[in-house]
């Protein structure tokens, strides 16, 4: 078998396996008891926790490690050795585009190696610099996150549509536009992604660009064909090794003698470096600087308290806006495993640097009492994995609160219109109820004045689930609907006032 | 290997030829399966016809298997209701994400122990559902009835939107509103609510229960809870209820959450009339039968009786 099956064999499996672990991201319901009813029976966050640029940049940015991230060693010490393997052989977006530069069958896949590659490494340098300077941007460009993201909230909805599914994301065919046109990309040049635009690859580039497999000239006949790099490494004269996914599709072919890898060959063939132009560095390194502040400016979650959008309602656990902006991969795990379908990427809520953050939408789900998902998949922690005990307890004895239920006396039926509602009541989770009910003689909106209960909020005792604005009966803008406002993650954004005790 | 212009246009009409064909032929067969006939469709779920009497039974102080079992027995036994080789519906209620012990949910042993006595009266399957109010997987699983059912070789069926079609309710507040088609095509349907508080009609029985064949936006029946109620249970009529009150809810319902909200009364009742068992639930818990709107107005609608003790079999 020749080693290029082996490859081909390689990108199935490891995009089979990616897809399943990625289908296996939702609530299974493995033990039905309460303690391990949220329990994961696979490792779904694993591909995150190889991905070598997530690891980089969370150091650059929080100056520690999510220890599960020291697992991405395991991609970056081959690449020492064996070159940029992970891109040929593992990456699921890898093979994705592989796929489609040479399905339908196009000559345009093989072209030629162009200065216009070094992009993703200019790209690499911002993302460093910035993550560096305050702000992570890793997550819009890696390509796992890039993947499970746009499979998570676009494809996978869009074919379960298809058969019959309800799930929706807010942006999804935005965040679904982006990934059809990085496939289509293929149809330009091979491998289009890979070579122009990926900050993995270029860091995986760097770390191999004198790694020990390399190509070498061997005696006798070789394939006389033309050369095949789906990513315009040139092996056949002027390789590119830093360019080089070490896919072995010119193994064996004939270019003044036969092409051949080996760990140091001793007659290797003509290799050039990255050559990194100086000012374009200096230019990357200025983007990378000036983006943190210039975003943060534009955002009004740093501010926090009053000034706080109302929108920017996050996953339960999940760490204050500054830190969590940090350590959010915006890979979309979380609102693949949200049982109720009501987390979802952000865009403009929480400012631009944090799109494709997570948020939840009440208006489309909510947050189920007794789920602690979000947490358990997320793979920095930037959704803290909390326990069931702590998402119940009551806010004031160190419970968890996302935000606070708020009626609009203006479309709340009995308030509005004197009609006899008790829905958002009925649903709210929580015992004591933390929507009360006032029995009242109304007048409003009828002849004659009837009984109705009107509902009234105890923000001491709502944990802003949102489930109220999920089955207000009131449509499009609800009758209840809930806010960040006082969010236990955040004292800035505290509302009620209390005693803080150590 | 290249392509011709004309070899591309073959290929491709052969191929939206075969996709059209195979697609047209999945889709032809799910409709079909699906479609309910018009002549059902104007028919009202009724699976009263053959009702000998209205009776009530009441079985306490044990567990629920021999409660049921017990309560059943005064009414002639289950035989008696459901008949060789015929398919029964059971709905509980499994409106929410809780855990038995919390009592939001009907008691899973009780929905175990009646699916296997329908098998054992010769039922040839047994569907359990519930339209429910949390994500249905997580009410199914934590609720104990999805496992409880399938041990006792019941079907679960958890309702997506393909399973509901519009039916005229013929009420007096809800009309035309999309209905589960799976209460066209059974023989027996049994109901299996759970007595608990609920603030907007008082207390929540076997006549509420139905909210949960329904789908569309239930919310907006609260408007007129006790008429909404009332139509439902004009529209279904089961063949037999059993209420479960081994656990019941006594405030914060319907959702409940905390073990002091629960209360044990290991109570049981088995009948042919709801208006009578929904009666019986309202002096269970204290409450005088005419404080609860929809079963006053229930058997004005000529529903049942809602004097229990008159139909009341004792053993």
């Amino acid at each position: 078998m020749s080693i290029r099956i082996l490859r081909r064999i390689s990108q199935i499996a490891f995009f089979l396996l990616f897809v399943s672990l990625l289908l296996l991201t939702r609530f299974s319901g493995a033990g039905s008891e309460a303690a391990d009813i949220n329990r994961l029976d696979y490792p779904v966050r694993v591909f995150l926790e190889i991905d070598p640029l997530h690891a980089l940049t969370q150091l650059l940015a929080n100056w520690s490690l999510h220890p599960a991230l020291a697992l991405s060693l395991l991609v970056l010490i081959p690449t020492f050795f064996l070159g940029r393997v992970f891109c040929g052989w593992v990456c699921p977006l890898g093979a994705l585009n592989h796929f489609f530069s040479r399905f339908p069958r196009s000559s345009r896949a093989w072209r030629p190696y162009s200065s216009g590659q070094k992009l993703k490494y200019y790209i690499l340098l911002v993302i460093l610099t910035a993550s560096f300077a305050g702000i992570q941007l890793a997550g819009w460009l890696d390509p796992i996150s890039l993947t499970i993201r746009s499979l998570s909230v676009s494809i996978f909805p869009a074919l379960g549509w298809v058969i019959g599914g309800t799930t929706v994301f807010q942006y999804g065919a935005f965040i679904g536009a982006i990934f059809i046109v990085i496939l289509a990309l293929n149809r330009i040049k091979g491998r289009f992604f890979c070579r122009y635009l990926c900050p993995l690859g270029a860091l995986l580039g760097v770390c191999a660009k004198s790694a020990l497999l390399r190509i070498g000239r061997k005696e006798g006949p070789g394939r006389r064909e033309g050369l095949c790099c789906p990513q315009g490494a040139d092996p056949g004269g002027n390789w590119r090794s830093a360019e080089c996914v070490g896919c072995f599709n010119c193994q064996n072919i004939e270019v003044k003698g036969r092409l051949s890898f080996s760990f140091l060959p001793a007659r290797p063939v003509e290799t050039k470096g990255i050559n990194l132009e100086r000012r374009r560095l200096v230019g990357a390194l200025a983007i990378g600087f000036v983006l943190p502040p210039l975003l943060k400016a534009g955002q009004k979650s740093a501010l926090g308290g009053g000034a706080k959008d109302p929108a920017l309602i996050r996953p339960p656990g999940a760490c204050n806006e500054q830190k969590f902006q940090k350590l959010c991969l915006r890979c979309g795990e979380c609102m693949k495993i949200c049982p109720t379908n009501a987390l979802h990427p952000a865009l403009g809520e929480g400012g631009v640097g944090a799109a494709f953050t997570p948020i939840l939408v009440a208006s489309i789900g909510y947050c189920q009492y007794s789920c602690t998902l979000c947490g358990q998949v997320c793979p920095t922690e930037a959704i803290q994995r909390i326990s069931l005990e702590q998402k119940k307890a009551l806010p004031s004895k160190g419970g968890i609160k996302i935000g606070t239920a708020f009626i609009d006396r203006g479309r709340c039926l009995p308030w509005a219109m004197g009609t006899p509602c008790i829905v958002c009541q009925e649903h709210c989770p929580i015992s004591p109820k933390a929507i009360k009910l006032e029995k009242i003689k109304s007048s409003v909106g009828k002849k004659k004045s009837v009984s109705l209960q009107r509902p009234y909020i105890d923000p001491a005792l709502c944990n802003g689930c949102g489930i109220c604005e999920n089955v207000c009966p009131v449509g499009g803008k609800r009758g209840v609907y809930i806010t960040s406002a006082d969010e236990t993650r955040d004292n800035i954004n505290r509302m009620l006032l209390s005693a803080k005790r150590q | 290997m290249n392509t011709d212009r004309r070899e591309f246009i073959k290929r491709s009409v052969k191929a939206a030829g075969v996709s059209v064909l195979s697609g047209g032929a999945v889709w032809y067969f799910i409709k079909r399966s699906r479609k309910i006939s018009r002549a059902q469709e104007l028919h009202k779920p009724d699976y009263q016809r053959g009702r000998e009497a209205s009776l009530i039974s009441v079985a306490n102080g044990q567990g629920p298997e021999k409660n049921l079992a017990g309560a059943l027995e005064n009414i002639g036994g289950l035989g008696r209701y459901v008949k060789r080789g015929e398919v029964v519906l059971i709905k509980p209620n499994v409106g929410w994400d809780r855990t038995p012990a919390m009592a939001a949910n009907t008691n899973p042993e009780l929905i175990g122990a009646l699916a296997g006595l329908c098998f054992k009266a010769g039922a040839r399957k047994v569907i359990v559902t519930d339209n429910t109010c949390n994500e249905a997987k997580r009410c199914f699983l934590r609720s104990g009835i999805g496992a409880a059912a399938e041990q006792a070789g019941a079907q679960i069926m958890m309702p997506g939107k393909r399973d509901y079609c519009e039916a005229d309710l013929g009420g007096k507040f809800i009309g035309l509103w999309p209905v589960l088609k799976i209460l066209y095509e059974v023989d027996r349907v049994i109901n299996v609510p759970v007595l608990k508080h609920h603030a907007g009609s008082g207390l929540t029985m076997s006549m509420k229960n139905w909210y949960g064949v329904i789908g569309g936006g239930r919310g907006r029946l609260h408007q007129k809870m006790d008429q909404g109620i009332v139509d439902l249970a004009a529209f279904v009529r089961p063949t037999l209820t059993v209420l479960d009150a081994h656990r019941v809810l006594l405030r914060n319902g319907p959702t409940g959450g905390k073990l002091r909200d629960v209360k044990e009364l290991n109570t049981l009742a088995v009948s042919t009339d709801e208006v009578a068992t929904d009666a019986f639930g309202a002096e269970l818990m204290g409450r005088p039968r005419d404080s609860i709107g929809y079963i006053s107005l229930a058997e004005k609608r000529g529903l049942g009786t809602a004097e229990y003790k008159r139909i009341l079999v004792t053993g």
